[in-house]
């Protein structure tokens, strides 16, 4: 083994050689399928990925309405402004309390489920409970929402009228109109319609752990849990790191459920951060006077964002984090 | 309302129209039949509210070419798809392309379309953006030199339908107002068979306060949980300070719409302080404490209001007549009513105000080629028989402004008196941008109070704010301190403006406020 890894090297080392003798132009031309290949993703994240950011960068520095040719440079303004609105950090709290409390359900859930869809007596109808579960995940996020408002509805909402006639409430709940109530069964939704995204995350996790690991703890006399407590979930830890920080950041991006759900209030109550940004870029549509402000928004957006970049920095830790324990186990398994 | 002496207002409006109608088409009919230059169809007899090319003299293009037209969609959409399709019949050479599409999508092809120059042809300004913006940056095309009758077709105008600094800007014309502005989002409607239960009938006696929150309660007492007094989309915002508004308005404060709303423009100072907004607002809050609002008003939006009322869900719902044709197709059966707004006192009723007579919405794109075909359109669009068939459509959701072209927008007598009471809450109210056009730098400074009007109501409603008078007196010092920095921020611009361009002594609320009075002063 260790004069095949001495071998491995040293062919590696040979072609680090021989690249870096090239040009830059002939390294790429002798990729230049890699290149080819990438080029419609590398277009289409400079149109609409890269290009978005910097330009939210740049309008961030301006007092602009989005509408009219004239803008008007103010520096840093606009950031001094965001981090003095008590409405923004009210919604960036409320963001993050969201995600805080959605994401541990969410994943809790998920595994407990892909755990049992993973087991070998689930094989049968295994596929028909992960569609089930994975259904709402593929539906638009508005038409979930304009469908609970319906459902929750006090007024003849079918959960309303099961708790009654089951005698669990006396009268109806108002679960969107009562400020108390409406995060929290935004929160309720969003966990239901995202469940089967980490599912799918963990049920991948699970098939990478090998059989062979079971089979010998079967013929040691574990059972069930033992299993449970000491093959899969230490296993699954490095898995869990990047499975927590996507979901995480996809839980802070929240805003059509939101804004069919309740539109932020009652009276900002249910407002985060995706739905403050649309207030103050598009808000006086909605009857306040006041032009729309593109430039503020644009900075209120840049600030969400480094927090969430904060996010995916640790996402790519975590990543490195993971490949690494994976190649030791490779390694362990050969 | 209505007398029972003599000829009632609508016979008269009815008689009237017949006369000019039938006078009008009368005149036009040889030419416009079959036009030698124009269109090639066979000409069907015409009945009233049929949709006909009718050639306006406009030199049109000969060649192929692509007509682009771009507004927000709705009744608009149903009418002109069925126009366009009967102009591209006219003129095999014309491909016209529709695009109907919502305010928000508006609000970005527009600026793009601009930026890149290949705006559509006829289009409409994204909201925020006032039309002496889109005049100041260059967008607009005016139509003196493209229609040769101008003259007469704007004498067909009621007074206060052209503005300057709303649609005509140096003394050029921009804009062919189709439709009228006096239009109300608070007008009663109610069912009829609950209120009759309960005692009431205001489509003959025209509500109190008091008789509105009595009858709410009653419904609701009948309702026994299956149904209850009043309906309101809570959820959208904008419902709530219309309400509030219009209530207090009718008790007494005059505000001006698409000006600047809550603003009194006889003291220029905002209204939400008076008595009558206070009183307003407290009544509300008097209703939610009785009870009578439909369970989870605060979560669902206008459109589910609407539709919960067609479905027996509450009693009464102070909206725009727009929901009548959806109630009419799709829930039959339901026995509806319509009632002017409920009023503090009867007695002494403030008008509602519109700073233009028409509204203002379809625009030439200044760099448009096809202009000719925009102009040939429009010049039917805003005739008698353009207006009656747009009201063959439109119905009483968005009226023309032509009021001898009424007869067409309904068959139905409740629809009709509930366009004559609509159209009599209104009157023409001035507005500081006619005066000043630096106002337009104003209000392009102007940035949303956090809370504005409409939210503290909403707060107050779900009781996470407490203290009218409080939260009022507080709204009120956030507006004039926004304002006072948005003046200053134009001033510092080179505006001419203060707050003294908010206020108009020589106004009398209860008349229109004509040319003669921005003369004056």
């Amino acid at each position: 083994m260790a004069v095949r890894q001495a071998t491995e090297l040293q062919n590696a080392a040979a072609e680090r050689r021989l690249s870096s003798s090239k040009s830059l132009w002939q390294r790429m031309w002798a990729a230049r399928w890699c290149y080819l290949f990438m080029l419609p993703a590398l277009i289409l994240s400079a149109l609409f990925t890269f290009y978005p950011i910097v330009m939210s960068w740049y309008y961030s520095l301006f007092q602009w309405s989005g509408f009219t040719a004239d803008k008007t440079f103010i520096g840093l303004s606009n950031y001094l402004e965001v981090i003095s609105d008590k409405y923004f950090w009210d919604a960036f709290v409320r963001s993050f309390l969201f995600m805080l409390v959605s994401m541990p359900i969410k994943l809790t859930l998920a595994l407990l489920i892909a755990i049992v869809l993973n087991d070998q007596a689930m094989r049968v109808m295994s596929p028909a409970f992960r569609t089930m579960f994975f259904l709402p995940v593929v539906t638009t996020a508005a038409i979930i929402g304009i469908m609970m408002t319906f459902v929750l509805s006090p007024f003849n909402g079918p959960i309303n009228k099961t708790l009654m006639t089951l005698g669990m409430i006396s009268g109806p709940i108002d679960f969107l109109g009562n400020p108390r109530l409406a995060l929290w069964t935004v929160v309720g939704v969003e966990i239901w319609k995202w469940l089967g995204q980490p599912m799918i995350y963990w049920l991948a996790a699970l098939q990478v752990i090998p059989q062979s690991l079971y089979e010998a703890a079967k013929v040691d006399g574990a059972n069930w849990w033992r299993q449970l407590l000491h093959i899969t979930l230490p296993l699954l830890i490095p898995f869990a790191i990047v499975i927590v920080l996507i979901t995480a950041v996809s839980t802070l991006r929240v805003f059509p459920l939101v804004q069919t759900m309740t539109g932020g209030g009652p009276f900002f109550a249910t407002e985060v951060m995706e739905v403050y940004i649309y207030r103050t870029a598009f808000g006086s549509d909605m009857g306040g006077i006041g032009v729309p402000r593109l430039g503020y928004a644009s900075a209120a957006g840049v600030v969400f964002g480094v927090s969430i970049m904060a996010l995916a920095l640790l996402q790519a830790w975590g990543v490195r984090n993971m490949r690494d324990v994976r190649s030791a186990m490779e390694t362990s398994g050969e | 309302m209505s007398s029972n002496n003599g000829i009632s207002r609508r016979e008269f409006l009815r008689t009237a129209s017949m006369i000019a109608a039938g006078g009008v088409l009368m005149a036009c009919a040889p030419a416009t039949v079959a036009p030698a230059a124009g269109p090639t169809a066979t000409p069907a007899p015409y009945v009233k509210g049929d949709i006909r090319i009718v050639p306006s003299g406009v030199q049109l293009p000969t060649e192929k070419v692509t007509f682009r037209w771009l507004d927000s969609g709705d009744t608009k959409a149903v009418f002109w798809k069925q126009f366009f399709a009967k102009y591209q019949e006219a003129y095999p050479n014309i491909t016209v392309q529709y695009d109907g599409l919502p305010w928000n999508e508006i609000g970005k092809i527009v600026p793009l379309g601009i930026q890149n120059g290949n705006l559509h042809d006829v289009f409409s300004i994204p909201q925020g953006i006032t039309n002496a913006q889109a005049y100041t940056e260059g967008w607009l095309m005016p139509y003196d030199d493209l229609l040769p009758d101008l003259a007469e077709i704007k004498a067909k105008y009621p007074p206060g339908s052209f503005v300057e600094g709303i649609n005509v800007f140096d003394g050029k014309t921009y804009c062919l107002p189709h439709a009228t502005s006096k239009r109300t989002s608070t007008m009663l409607l109610y069912n009829q068979d609950y209120l009759q239960e309960a005692g009431y009938d205001p489509s003959a006696n025209v509500m109190t306060w008091d008789d509105y929150r009595a009858a709410a309660k009653k419904v609701t007492e009948n309702g026994k949980g299956q149904y209850y007094g009043v309906i309101i989309g809570g959820n959208q915002l904008n419902r709530w300070g219309a309400v509030v508004r219009d209530l207090a308005t009718f008790a007494g404060v005059p505000t001006v719409g698409s000006t600047l709303d809550d603003m009194n423009l006889l003291t220029g100072e905002y209204n939400f302080t008076t008595p009558e907004y206070i009183a307003a607002m407290e009544l509300l809050l008097a209703m939610r404490d009785d009870g009578s609002f439909f369970p989870g008003y605060l979560s669902i939006n206008a459109p589910q209001a609407r539709a919960q009322i067609a479905q027996g869900g509450a009693g009464m719902i102070l909206q725009g007549l727009w929901c009548l044709p959806q109630w009419k197709a799709e829930n039959p059966e339901f026995n509806w009513n319509t009632a002017h707004t409920p009023l503090a006192d009867p007695a002494n009723v403030m008008p509602l105000h519109v700073s233009v007579a028409v509204g203002t919405e379809m625009w030439i794109y200044a760099k448009s080629e096809l202009a000719a075909i925009a102009a040939d359109i429009m010049h039917y669009w805003t005739s008698l028989e353009g207006q009656l068939a747009w009201n063959k459509v439109a119905g009483v959701s968005d009226p023309g402004y032509m009021v001898e072209a009424m007869e067409t927008a309904s068959d139905d007598p409740r629809e009709l008196k509930a366009l004559e009471t609509q159209n009599g809450m209104y009157r023409v109210g001035p507005s500081p941008l006619i005066r000043n056009l630096d106002v337009a730098m104003v209000n392009q400074e102007l940035r949303a109070v956090t809370p504005n009007f409409n939210e503290v109501i909403q707060g107050l409603m779900a009781g996470q704010i407490e203290g009218v008078q409080q939260q009022f007196q507080d709204l009120q010092d956030r507006a004039n301190a926004e304002l006072d920095r948005a003046i200053k921020a134009a001033q510092d611009k080179g505006a001419n403006v203060s707050r003294d361009d908010y206020v108009f002594s020589n106004w009398d609320p209860k008349n229109d406020y004509t040319e003669a009075d921005y003369a004056a002063a």
